[in-house]
């Protein structure tokens, strides 16, 4: 007899194959980029006039003294100091790795023609510090005496947290101690250029 | 090759080597997947003409699920690459356009390489080589259900990020979620966004070229 023995453990068996929903992901990537180019961006300008992106002015009074002689340089050293951080600090930032900053002094003069024993011009020098992030170099001087200006290219970014380009004077004179100053309104300047490089 | 239920019936049918061999096997493959019942009943089945019954109905449920179905789209996963010269300066707004491909809920995740646009270089204080972004998702979906986030770049750094909307990788709990289906649908986006720098707050930028890169996951969110 053939038969076959089936042995059913259960009435209905039931063989489940349940998958839950597996885990998926997938993945996608988007690439952005753009640049910075090298520039200075004035943060503290001072209070410039006529235009410039930082600067400021200094008001040296009668340069005279008494008897008609310039007065002491360090009467005038003084006075161009007075004109305080207003005029004279500034804070400029650039992005290039290195700055490039000339300094160029023109001689205080007075459009009355001079002659012999009088003087139209005071002569000076120009001083300026710059403050650097990892170093605090001599400052660049540049004579109003020079035609050319000074310059110098630093290794290194401006000092970002403070002002970092401050501008003093010093050795007034005139082209004799015993000239006499001719009347009338005198003018100069110094002028400062911070430029980025590499 | 025999059904099962053939082999029941008739198991003279079954292939040299006889049935006993086969459902035996098969038997035991059955058995092995079915929990132990303590009272086990004993049925026979016997060949036609020679005794009754000639078969035995063995009930077998079948039971099957298919997983819910999430990924992007065929030339649907975001991808590319945006460049903006000058971004300091002028700002920047671009969108990535993506299509979901997903049977259910669905979850993404966005990762940021640098947590910003980032030049090489060390630089000092008042100084910064890492220009900040902003990440906007757009989900959309086969209803009108739509899911939007917005995040800061910098918190988008794998592992250390703080966006709650949708920091990455995804997963079935962590992304911004997107509670419909979306079978291939156009308008989903990743928005980068940035308005022009200003150097003067800063701190500075320093000059150089910069890049980052997004890395977007789609994770099922059942």
């Amino acid at each position: 007899m053939n038969k076959v023995l089936l042995t059913a453990l259960a009435a209905a068996s039931a063989l489940a194959i349940a998958s839950p929903a597996a885990a998926q992901t997938a993945t996608g990537v988007v690439n952005i980029t753009g640049n910075v180019d090298s520039k200075c961006i004035v943060i503290a300008p001072g209070t410039p006039t006529g235009g410039n992106a930082f600067g400021g002015t200094v008001s040296l009074g009668n340069l005279a003294q008494a008897n008609g002689t310039l007065e002491s340089t360090a009467t005038l050293e003084s006075r161009f100091a007075a004109a305080g951080a207003a005029n004279l600090e500034y804070r400029v930032v650039c992005t290039a790795a290195s700055t490039k900053i000339s300094v160029d002094a023109d001689p205080i003069t007075t459009a009355a023609a001079s002659t012999t024993g009088y003087s139209n011009t005071v002569q000076y020098q120009a001083n300026v510090a710059v403050l650097l992030a990892n170093s605090t170099p001599t400052p660049l001087v540049n004579d109003s005496l020079a035609v050319a200006a000074t310059e110098t290219t630093y290794p290194d970014r401006l000092k970002a947290s403070v002002n970092n380009i401050i501008v003093t004077a010093s050795n007034f004179r005139s082209a004799a101690a015993t000239d006499v100053m001719l009347a009338g309104a005198y003018t100069g300047k110094i002028t400062i250029i911070v430029t980025p490089t590499a | 090759m025999h059904s099962l239920a053939a082999l029941i019936r008739n198991p003279r049918r079954a292939s040299p080597g006889g049935c006993r061999h086969m459902c035996a096997a098969l038997l035991l493959l059955i058995a092995a997947t079915i929990p132990l019942t303590p009272a086990a009943a004993q049925i026979t089945a016997y060949a036609p003409g020679e005794g009754n019954p000639n078969n035995i109905q063995l009930p077998i449920d079948v039971i099957a699920s298919v997983g819910g179905r999430c990924g992007f789209a065929v030339s649907g996963a975001p991808s590319g690459s945006f460049d903006q010269r000058n971004f300091d300066v002028t700002g920047f707004t671009h969108d990535f356009l993506f299509s979901l491909n997903c049977t259910g809920p669905a979850r993404v995740g966005v990762v940021s390489s640098n947590g910003g646009l980032k030049t090489s270089g060390a630089v000092p204080a008042g100084y910064s080589a890492v220009a900040p972004y902003n990440v906007s998702l757009h989900l959309v979906s086969n209803t009108a259900a739509v899911a939007d986030g917005t995040c800061a770049v910098a918190t988008l750094i794998a592992g250390t990020g703080t966006c709650a909307a949708f920091l990455g990788p995804a997963s079935s709990t962590q992304g911004l979620r997107i509670s419909a289906p979306s079978t291939n649908q156009t308008g989903s986006y990743l928005r980068v966004v940035a308005a022009a720098y200003n150097q003067v707050t800063g701190p500075t930028l320093v000059a150089g070229e910069y890049a980052d890169t997004l890395t977007i996951t789609l994770s099922a969110a059942p």
